[in-house]
């Protein structure tokens, strides 16, 4: 089997990413594509143009929005920002992505 | 009653599609120039932080389309592609005006004077000839009415279907003179009002009009995206013909005419080239308006003198 590379692991896990970051702070697209490669030390690189296709397809589910903002160097940009129920789904898919990589952890342990 | 929210969903319908490109035109451009800054920062040069950049976000198109396809617009915009781009076809070049034209024939051929002469042929004559002389002749009788009307409906559907089609084609290719793309016009009527497009309004109705009128400019007005509000009896590039007698000139002419109020130049970046544009005044005036005209009614019409200042009457 071909050798899978960690952005391929990440692919499903988009959403997931995307709602925990905006679960810190309200930022733009850039910015949560910044946030994860650094906070995963460039080992998850979110692929740039598909977060948008993403932050649409949350927005229509209701669990983030969205309005014009300013950046710090006085840049216009849109800025995401967690809803109440992108907050709850959060908290459910965290729940299922941890049983999920408990259950993988269980099963390559063993020996 | 003006159906002001059946206005306003389609005004925000209008501008729904427009801001949503334009918004993420604007996200992927900012998207892009902040990398692109990222990259110049590690010391790379313009051209390649741009490039790098450029790459790292992907095919702008494709992720364009994933985001329409999310919106669930993509078979509306290639449908008024589609449209647009035939009517196009259609008015520049007469060859296509006359294949146009041979296919209508042939569609008309096929529809109505094969089946025609297939309804009247050989066979059905023969058995028709071996009825008794009472059915033969009301069935004689019948065919024959059936075949005129279908003929006589025919000849007279067509001309105006011609028109029509014209009609259609030209409003669908001509340039109007202004960013037509960026107008939304809505046509409005007011339950219970009997009022025609000739008939000159009574001072009451013409207050109550404009009172109506000023509610609905201060409700559109507020809305995101409207740059202005204006108000016409007819769009742009389909006015009525009227004809009009000319002070001094001793004859009448045929011209096209069109009511507007005060706004309306200044929001299409109109500027008069002689006189004065309306005020808001001459909206309240109900004999004795105010008339603009275009510098073909200065040139082309024999009136002599000066126009600014002459009067006008309407037939």
């Amino acid at each position: 089997m071909a050798p899978r590379s960690p952005t391929d692991a990440l692919r499903g896990s988009l959403d997931l990413l995307v709602l925990k970051t905006l679960s810190l702070a309200p930022t733009h697209g850039w910015g949560i594509s910044q946030h994860v490669q650094r906070i995963s030390d460039g080992v998850l690189e979110v692929n740039q143009g598909s977060l948008y296709p993403a932050l649409q397809r949350l927005e229509k589910q209701g669990l983030i929005t969205s309005a014009w903002g300013t950046t710090d160097h006085n840049r216009r940009a849109r800025y995401y920002r967690l809803t109440g129920t992108g907050r709850r789904a959060l908290g459910h898919e965290l729940e299922l992505w941890r049983r999920f990589a408990a259950g993988l952890e269980a099963v390559l342990r063993t020996s | 009653m003006i159906r002001l929210e059946g206005v306003l969903a389609r005004l925000r319908l209008f501008f729904a599609r427009r801001a949503a490109e334009s918004r993420m035109n604007e996200e992927f451009r900012f998207h892009i120039e902040m990398e692109t800054e990222k990259n110049l920062r590690t010391g790379m040069s313009p051209t390649e932080a741009r490039r790098r950049a450029a790459v790292a976000f992907g095919g702008v198109e494709e992720h364009k389309e994933d985001m329409r396809d999310g919106r669930g617009l993509t078979w509306l915009t290639g449908m008024s592609l589609d449209l647009k781009l035939g009517f196009r076809m259609l008015a520049k070049s007469p060859a296509h005006h006359r294949s146009t034209l041979a296919l209508a024939v042939l569609g008309a051929v096929i529809v109505g004077v094969l089946p025609a002469l297939r309804a009247t042929g050989p066979h059905l004559r023969a058995a028709l000839g071996n009825l008794s002389g009472g059915a033969k002749a009301q069935l004689g009788r019948t065919w024959t009415v059936l075949i005129v009307t279908q003929v006589a409906i025919a000849v007279a559907v067509l001309p105006p279907a011609v028109l029509k089609g014209r009609a259609l084609i030209v409003q669908a290719t001509q340039q109007p003179g202004f960013a037509a793309d960026e107008v939304l016009a809505v046509r409005i009527e007011r339950d219970g009002d009997d009022v025609s497009d000739t008939e000159t309004p009574s001072s009451e109705l013409a207050a109550s009009v404009r009172v109506r009128q000023a509610e609905l400019t201060a409700r559109l007005a507020s809305e995101p995206g409207v740059v202005g509000v204006t108000f016409t009896d007819v769009v742009p590039g389909r006015e009525a013909d009227a004809r009009i007698e000319i002070e001094g000139a001793g004859t009448s002419e045929r011209i096209r005419t069109h009511r507007v109020d005060a706004s309306y130049f200044d929001l299409f970046d109109v500027k008069v080239a002689a006189g004065r544009s309306f005020s808001s005044g001459d909206m309240a005036l109900v004999s004795n308006r105010p008339v603009i005209v275009n510098r073909s009614f200065a040139a082309e019409l024999t009136i002599g003198g000066e126009v600014v200042g002459r009067r006008v009457r309407s037939r």
